[in-house]
């Protein structure tokens, strides 16, 4: 007698009742990124170590400020922090925003880019994955926003994220009194905004690199490639020789840089020869190049006729 | 049977290249067969009922499913196993498999229960927990073929299953696709150019050539019996054998396996074999009616001829 059929069964559950496919691709991608970039321990301690480290600083000043203002026994050190001008870099601003995302955090954004964002789409070529994602009720679109959005979680973890908590830390530990929370809400939205800008045009300048190899290696070093190549050699080449500072519109982290500062209301760092509409515009046609290259790139079948 | 693909005036083009021309035809459900040579079109017509690769023109239709407007329903409804080796990178057999199932739509302890059952079904059970890229080319056919059945298809597209395998692992695989398609209600759609795997596992057969359907229909109609003729085995002298069949005006000839064909102009006579047989000093050791095989089918219709 069959006490346990171990041959094929049915199974006659609903197929539309699991999560959106670009969330599962997410959800998987996160977890692999995460096991790629654990896969060396002491880096990635050391790396969280630094990209956390100003943030952790920011919120330790903060609530020093918090400390000493509120005990009467530390009124001496309040003034003395107070007065010292460390505690104005890290009190949430336009200008302390754009320093933090611009200056700092893009280097540990980079980083991210090339150890988890390199083998995104090459390895699935390499490997021949794309034929069976696409054979699954999975969209060419779904599978790039999943994609993007794997990438745009690692950046957003060392850039908006500790952003947005160092304003939630200065909202939560100064006076009502002595600060517009409106201000500080609308700073927040600003940062979201800037960060995601900047965080598109990385992961899809990362995707596009991605696309176009079938090794993760070769990805993330024709990535770094063109970065150097057209920020350092093109950019600065054409702007020496022709000395004309309107070309600065040629580097794309010029670009980055202008439409940030103009979001976060940082005059200090927003460059007058160019206008923002100009840097808009040249971002957005990269945006679109990369996004047709990228689609050229993820289909099913190899036509080789 | 029902009809679970129809095809109507279907063009695929690539670039300038028309890779299927005007394709027209209606298949039934159970286990049929895709069969032609090289560059005939059978993986193309695979891929563009899926919509992997899209139709330049006409109409499509599987399980109910238009190819064109419900892709992402009838995705649903398929299960694809390619030809080329594809695997997810650095996942082991069980994730590979649960993770097709999610992306198919299954919720996650489903998908989990089913990547287990499939993979124990494909044969797969120990070797679940290691990373694809060690298995071997055997290995690698049957995890594609666990993550074509997870969801539970109705409908199997199976490209070369049997590609790289040796003769044990292929009996195995075709015994499991015959399982399904016979036992488990799953419709197969297998593409081969090895004869004998579509023998052995399908119903009817879709011939292809130069991007055309040449022959359509169920394999027992294609090898029927020739009218008029027989397959004879006889011990003795052969040559003797056809020269006194000529003598008597019949038409017998050696035939592909190197028995005897005997061809007559009206109703086979069997007593006339007989006669013939006693006059050249042979023994007659069988008598049947001539079946071709599905070798001598394909043969004879790729050559343009009629069967």
């Amino acid at each position: 007698m069959v006490i346990h059929d171990r041959s094929y069964s049915r199974w006659d559950g609903d197929k539309t009742s699991g999560p959106r496919p670009w969330w599962v691709i997410l959800d998987r991608g996160v977890l692999t990124g995460l096991s790629q970039l654990f896969k060396r321990k002491l880096f990635a301690q050391a790396f969280c170590l630094a990209a956390y480290g100003p943030f952790l600083a920011g919120v330790g000043l903060l609530y020093a400020n918090f400390f000493f203002s509120t005990n009467l026994d530390f009124a001496n050190e309040a003034r003395q922090l107070q007065e010292g001008g460390l505690l104005d870099l890290v009190t949430p601003s336009g200008d302390t925003a754009f320093f933090y995302l611009f200056f700092i955090q893009k280097w540990f954004a980079l980083v991210l880019c090339v150890i988890v964002g390199a083998g995104l789409i090459a390895e699935d070529r390499r490997t021949n994955a794309l034929e069976i994602y696409l054979s699954r009720p999975v969209l060419v679109v779904e599978y790039l926003l999943a994609k993007a959005s794997i990438l745009g979680f690692f950046i957003a973890m060392v850039t908006v994220v500790p952003a947005v908590i160092l304003i939630l830390v200065h909202m939560a530990l100064t006076d009502p009194a002595d600060m517009v929370m409106g201000e500080q809400l609308g700073l927040m939205g600003w940062v979201v905004l800037a960060g995601g800008l900047a965080g598109l045009v990385l992961s899809l300048l990362v995707l596009t690199a991605s696309s176009l190899s079938q090794r993760a290696r070769s990805a993330s070093i024709s990535f770094v490639a063109f970065l150097v190549l057209f920020e350092g050699v093109i950019g600065g080449m054409v702007r020496e020789i022709f000395r004309n500072d309107a070309l600065k519109a040629l580097s794309i982290e010029f670009n980055v840089g202008q439409c940030m500062a103009w979001l976060l209301d940082s005059p200090a760092n927003f460059d007058e020869t160019v206008p923002v509409g100009t840097s808009a515009t040249v971002l957005a046609v990269l945006v679109v190049v990369c996004l047709a290259i990228i689609r050229r790139r993820i289909r099913p079948v190899e036509i080789v006729a | 049977m029902s009809t679970i693909i129809r095809l109507d005036d279907v063009v695929v083009s690539y670039g300038k290249r028309v890779a299927l021309h005007s394709l027209n035809a209606e298949v039934e459900g159970g286990a049929v067969g895709l069969l032609g040579p090289n560059g005939a079109g059978k993986s193309t017509l695979m891929k563009s009922l899926l919509g992997l690769v899209p139709l330049s023109g006409g109409q499509a239709e599987v399980l109910g499913c238009s190819v064109r407007k419900e892709p992402k329903r009838l995705r649903r409804l398929i299960g694809y196993m390619p030809e080329r080796e594809a695997a997810f990178p650095h996942f082991t057999g069980f994730q590979a498999t649960w993770y097709a199932g999610r992306l198919a739509g299954m919720p996650d302890a489903d998908a989990r229960r089913r990547a287990h059952e499939v993979l124990l079904f494909a044969g797969l059970e120990e070797a679940r927990y290691r990373e694809v890229s060690t298995y071997s080319t055997g290995m690698k056919q049957r995890v594609k073929l666990a993550q074509a059945l997870v969801h539970d298809p109705d409908l199997l597209l199976l490209d070369e299953p049997t590609n790289g395998l040796d003769p044990k692992g292929r009996d195995e695989v075709l015994g499991l696709i015959e399982t399904l398609s016979a036992s488990k209600g799953v419709h197969v759609m297998l593409s081969s150019h090895l004869l004998r795997d579509v023998e052995q596992v399908c119903q009817s057969v879709v011939v292809m050539r130069q991007g055309r359907i040449v022959k359509h229909g169920d394999i027992n109609e294609l090898q029927h019996s020739t009218e008029n003729a027989c397959r004879l085995t006889v011990s003795g002298d052969h040559e003797s054998f056809l020269a006194v069949a000529a003598a008597r005006g019949l038409d017998a000839r050696v035939g592909p396996r190197g028995d005897l064909e005997l061809r007559f102009a009206g109703a086979p006579d069997a007593g006339a074999v007989f006669a013939v047989a006693a006059a050249a000093g042979c023994v007659l050791q069988s008598l049947r009616p001539l079946r071709l095989s599905l070798e001598e089918v394909l043969l004879d219709v790729l050559d343009g001829g009629v069967v």
